[in-house]
């Protein structure tokens, strides 16, 4: 995959290069081919890598920085402050060109740990919120293209955080290495600044060529944010688990609410009667689907959660691509691995209670249910068929990955163990 | 990259991650899982490990780390230079 250059000076300016520059706070994927090996104090900022750095208000950042800055009472933006389209641009260059590659454009320049990346493109990626947050957020006087850009970035944004949360979340990963609370919190913004995009523009969505592909992403969206609250409300009602080392690790809703159900309930309620020609059941698929497994989960009925995970197996790679559809499943898995511990555990007090009453129990029922339960989470290329074969580099370009126990498995041949 | 490789002994690794164990209601002997699914035995009982029957507890270090034998080392993990894991994003 080609690395593209960004236009000079689009994602950060000269004036906040040069300061970090001096302040030893160019990273070494913003550095110059010469100079991004050498230690901080001697590298140099290379106009086309160079992103808006996140600062925190206090240190001249954020949102009192900005309103300072801007000339008063006036709609005239300060000079650091980014369009719209370069937001967009500066995602997709940290996203595409720095993530996916571990490193910067620099031919020379060996790929960086992922905690090492992943560590900059958080920063950069939290910098875009604070200006997309204080310059875009409340604004009314939006067009398409706005809407657009933003929507864009703000879906990939979710994206990263699950993907990259989920990645990251091996318990050898050190907090020093990856903050998995900035992660939660970056999640919670993108979710809800998403949200909120759509809810101020549903009318010039509505109206739009793209209407039916955004509902399409609006619907993954609100999967994401069910998912998630179905997982973060499980973990939390656990008391088995000592939730606060664990919520420290993982990608959750930290106070384990309804945040993400009811942040786009209202979204959902507007949408309604211009969805009225459509037939109920083309409705938002993903997200239906998730209400039934936060349903399921809520009824305490781990084995209905399992069977619906079970059901959307099938991941396809077309041509070197994940289709959309697979790549939703695989962002899904993401979200709901942390919760498998805990929904072994209740299927053990459910048939423990079984065992109490004297009941009898078939053999062949529990071994079905410990296998159920292992051939979807307790591995993690089972977990996720496809993330493990993308960062595997399998090679084949057309691949059809299943881990569904009755279908057969081309890739993942160790499941015919029954 | 670090991980499980794909030729690994699968048989293996299920067993190893587990985490049941078995006994028959007569004799109380511990079964693997491979017993469970080849006797497909009617009068078997299951506990979780450490798990206590009678008052519906479970001590935490008795729970099995669902994640431990998945060495996915997320830390020196290189992701291949394709559209592929740019496709999960875009």
């Amino acid at each position: 995959m080609a690395m593209e250059k960004a236009t000079p000076w689009s994602m950060c300016t000269a004036e906040e290069a040069y300061d970090r520059e001096r302040h030893m706070e160019l990273s070494e994927f913003e550095a110059t081919e010469n100079t991004f090996h050498l230690p901080p104090s001697r590298r140099i900022a290379d106009a086309t890598l160079c992103i808006k750095k996140y600062r925190r208000s206090a240190a001249g950042g954020g949102t009192a920085s900005s309103f300072s800055q801007s000339s008063s009472e006036s709609d005239e933006k300060p000079s650091n402050f980014r369009s719209l389209t370069e937001l967009d641009d500066a995602v997709e260059h940290l996203l595409k060109s720095i993530l996916c590659h571990q490193k910067s454009h620099h031919e020379n320049m060996t790929p960086r740990p992922l905690s090492k990346t992943a560590a900059f493109v958080d920063d950069r990626l939290r910098a875009v919120q604070v200006d997309y947050v204080v310059g875009y957020s409340t604004t009314n006087n939006s067009t398409y293209e706005d809407f657009h850009f933003a929507h864009r970035f703000h879906s990939r944004m979710i994206r990263y955080n699950i993907l990259i949360g989920y990645l990251m979340s091996e318990p050898h990963v050190s907090p020093s290495k990856f903050e998995h609370k900035f992660n939660a919190h970056a999640l919670q913004s993108s979710f809800s600044n998403y949200f909120q995009l759509f809810t101020n523009h549903l009318n010039l969505v509505q109206s739009h060529n793209d209407y039916q592909s955004h509902l399409e992403t609006l619907d993954e969206m609100m999967c994401y944010a069910t998912i998630l609250n179905v997982s973060s409300v499980l973990l939390k009602q656990e008391i088995m688990f000592n939730a606060t080392s664990l919520c420290k690790r993982l990608p959750l809703f930290q106070d384990g609410s309804s945040f993400g159900l009811l942040s786009y309930a209202n979204l959902y309620l507007n949408l309604k009667p211009s969805l009225s020609s459509t037939k109920d059941e083309e409705m938002f698929p993903k997200w239906k689907w998730a209400i039934e497994v936060a349903l399921a989960a809520d009824l305490g009925n781990f084995i209905r959660c399992l069977d619906l995970v079970i059901e959307k197996s099938d991941f396809i790679l077309k041509k070197n691509h994940i289709q959309r559809e697979s790549r939703w499943k695989c962002l899904v898995r993401c979200l709901l691995s942390p919760t498998l511990p805990t929904m072994r555990i209740g299927l053990l007090r459910w048939y423990n209670k079984s065992f109490g009453k004297g009941e009898k129990v078939s053999g062949a029922d529990v071994s079905s249910i410990a296998f159920d339960i292992f051939q979807c989470f307790t591995f993690n290329p089972i977990i996720n068929p496809l993330l493990w074969y993308v960062v595997n580099n399998c090679s084949s370009p057309d691949y059809y990955i299943t881990n569904h126990p009755k279908k057969h498995s081309t890739f993942v041949n160790w499941l015919d163990f029954h | 990259m670090a991980g499980l490789p794909l030729t690994e002994d699968r048989s293996k690794a299920i067993f190893k991650i587990a985490p049941i164990s078995v006994s028959k209601q007569t004799k109380g002997e511990p079964m693997n899982m491979n017993a469970l699914i080849n006797e497909r035995n009617d009068d078997l009982i299951f506990f979780g490990e450490g798990f206590d029957q009678r008052n519906d507890t479970c001590d935490k270090q008795d729970i099995p780390d669902m994640n431990s034998h998945a060495r996915f080392d997320s830390d020196n993990v290189r992701i291949p230079p394709s559209n592929l894991f740019w496709s999960l994003l875009e």
